[in-house]
């Protein structure tokens, strides 16, 4: 079992699973219009996540859904609408992308330009079994106007984000990755909230920046490590939050490395970090010393040494083409 | 065109859950018992002559809004509104501008909806709540609709949500899979699907699903009852219902579909030998008529000036509302 270390204060340790489960219970305890709805989740859901919250709650407050998302998603939407808080589990592999564009798009119509319109807090947790399986998903989503998504990468912002997510307005996407369920990390008892605009910078570091999100995250920083030995200061920036993105720090750290590398486990066509390397381009131009490199597809193309091979290119490209 | 009398309704007693404890779990309850009488005849009359008169002054004040409600729903939309109670929610594939009508909303607030830049989502009125939205969204309204009845049910409301839609917009499998959850979790949802056979649009066969009651949306004597039935039904737990109701594609008269006319019906059923047999009110037409056409230029008038400052149309007295 990987242990998440991130120089966060030492603090509680659990599990990325557990996170996401007492995250839930606490919206379950704390709200009660809060309802988690999904296919089996009073018996754990797809990856074991809403387990024993059934027991807690009740079946009522944690409702097993037929096998039919687009129908969960659009009860989900209109029960957001009559005051409720649905937490809805889909599984990404079932789901079609049309299914939650659908909902997205018709919370974003109900939602004037002037925030005058009515509460649509609808979460909708995307249980995805292998990431880069669905094609560019998150990017799908991302550019939908009027949601968040959100990638949590560590057991801290799994426990965060899904409270601020069920407080949240309008409706946020949150994408749980299988990779990181066993993941390890500890809760900095001092943090007792988190920004759902923010990136957040997991690693200093002066030659590059490498961004990645989800379970990406953790392929970067162990790209770092390699680079570390071969006196490359590699910087790691979590995106964390996939709409809105969070440029400010994207651009910060730009102008700090003045090299980039992308890290994306989705198609190369059209995926979050072909938005990221435009937006760098279109805001940060004059900071780059080099090319806005991207990594996208399979995860042979985001492992480490590969990421590392991306890093080392840009900051030592004679020795890289020597070599 | 002649047809068949609807008298069975005189006889049609409707056994309704009571306002407040009726639902799931009230099985116990006293049941309140509905029959139609004289006054509830005259308020489907005023009624319908309100949403008639109301599209005729919108034609001519607002004729290029988008939102302006069609024609030949009239009747079914008084039918069925009638059967609801405060606590129910209404959610229209339209603006809503003619369920809150029927629902007692003041036409001044109805005209400040429909004329709000960039249309309006949710007409308040207060009880039941209507929910609208510009039409052609079909599948967005049974979304609401679907999210509303959980939500009540979440809440262990008694509150039934019912959803008026057309049949040309939207998704079939969207109507499929918005009943099949509805009857997997039992949840307080009605059903309207508004049909419109003289559009060609509406030529083709529509998808039946079983258990699907279908109705002449133009008598609305019948309709009322039917509604009420289904209505009782779903609050008392036994899952959702469908309607297909039968309307009239355009402005009366019309002759061209071959429907007999509500209004008509309506005077029918208020003559001394018809059945709700009222005798000296036969003349109460006339003047509902002109009570509702003076309330309505009024309002029209008004929303040049102050869509604000109007006096609300009163609402039907709860006894023949809630069929006390």
């Amino acid at each position: 079992m990987r242990m998440q270390g991130t120089g966060a204060a030492a603090g509680r340790t659990l599990t990325y699973r557990a996170a996401w489960r007492e995250a839930l219970a606490e919206a379950l305890a704390s709200d009660p219009e809060a309802v988690v709805i999904g296919e089996g989740v009073s018996q754990g859901g797809r990856h074991g996540v809403t387990a024993g919250l059934a027991r807690r709650f009740g079946p009522a407050r944690v409702r097993d859904a037929p096998a039919a998302c687009d129908a969960i998603l659009e009860l989900g939407l209109g029960a957001a609408l009559a005051g409720l808080r649905p937490i809805i589990e889909v599984v990404a592999e079932h789901t079609p992308p049309l299914a939650v564009e659908r909902m997205i798009a018709a919370a974003a119509r109900l939602l004037p330009a002037d925030g005058h319109g009515p509460d649509v807090s609808l979460v909708i947790r995307l249980a995805c079994d292998q990431a880069g399986l669905v094609p560019s998903l998150e990017a799908w989503l991302a550019g939908m106007p009027g949601c968040h998504v959100l990638a949590p990468a560590m057991v801290a912002d799994a426990r965060l984000m899904l409270r601020a997510a069920v407080a949240a307005r309008s409706p946020v996407v949150m994408i749980e990755d299988r990779a990181l369920l066993p993941m390890e990390g500890s809760l900095d008892p001092a943090v007792a909230e988190v920004d759902l605009h923010r990136a957040a910078l997991r690693l200093a570091g002066g030659d590059v920046t490498l961004l990645a999100h989800g379970a990406q995250v953790f392929a970067a920083l162990d790209a770092a490590a390699l680079l570390t030995r071969e006196g490359i200061a590699a910087e790691v920036v979590d995106l964390r939050c996939l709409q809105p993105l969070d440029m400010e720090t994207i651009s910060a750290s730009v102008a700090r490395t003045r090299r980039v590398v992308i890290v994306d486990a989705g198609p190369r066509q059209g995926a979050i970090s072909a938005e990221i390397a435009a937006r760098i381009v279109a805001e940060a131009f004059f900071d780059l010393d080099a090319p806005v490199r991207r990594l996208a597809g399979h995860a042979a193309s985001t492992a480490a040494a590969d990421i590392a091979a991306a890093a080392r290119s840009l900051v030592r490209p004679v020795a890289t083409l020597a070599g | 065109m002649d047809r068949p009398f609807p008298t069975f309704a005189r006889h049609v007693t409707v056994a309704e859950p009571p306002p407040g404890g009726g639902g799931p779990g009230a099985e116990g309850a006293a049941r309140h018992h509905f029959q139609p009488d004289p006054r509830f005849g005259r308020h489907l009359l005023r009624d319908t002559l309100l949403l008639r008169g109301f599209h005729r002054h919108a034609e001519r004040a607002l004729p290029d809004h988008a939102g302006l409600p069609a024609h030949g729903a009239e009747a079914a939309t008084v039918g069925l509104m009638q059967a609801l109670r405060p606590e129910d929610t209404v959610v229209v594939d339209g603006v809503g501008a003619d369920e809150a009508l029927a629902l007692g909303v003041p036409v001044g607030r109805v005209l400040e909806a429909l004329c709000a830049r960039g249309g309006v989502w949710e007409i308040r009125s207060g009880e039941p709540r209507v929910l609208g939205r510009p039409p052609g969204d079909r599948d967005l309204a049974l979304a609401l609709a679907l999210g509303a009845a959980f939500a009540a049910q979440h809440a262990g409301r008694d509150g039934v949500t019912a959803c008026l839609f057309d049949r040309r917009a939207g998704d079939p499998a969207a109507l499929v899979r918005c009943m099949a959850l509805a009857a997997a979790w039992r949840l307080p949802l009605l059903l309207i699907e508004r049909r419109r056979p003289a559009l060609q649009a509406e030529a083709a066969p529509a998808v039946e699903l079983a258990g699907t009651m279908h109705l002449d949306g133009i008598d609305v004597v019948s309709l009322a009852i039917a509604a009420r039935s289904a209505v009782a039904a779903v609050r008392g737990g036994a899952g959702p219902r469908l309607l297909a109701v039968t309307v009239a594609g355009g402005e009366w008269p019309a002759e061209d579909t071959g429907l007999h006319d509500p209004v008509a019906d309506l005077l029918a059923w208020l003559q001394p030998d018809g059945p709700f047999a009222v005798g000296d009110d036969l003349a109460l037409a006339a003047t509902l008529e002109a009570v509702v056409e003076r309330q309505l230029a009024a309002a029209f008038r008004a929303r040049g000036e102050s869509t604000r400052a109007l006096a609300p149309i009163s609402r039907p007295p709860s006894a023949c509302m809630h069929g006390g």
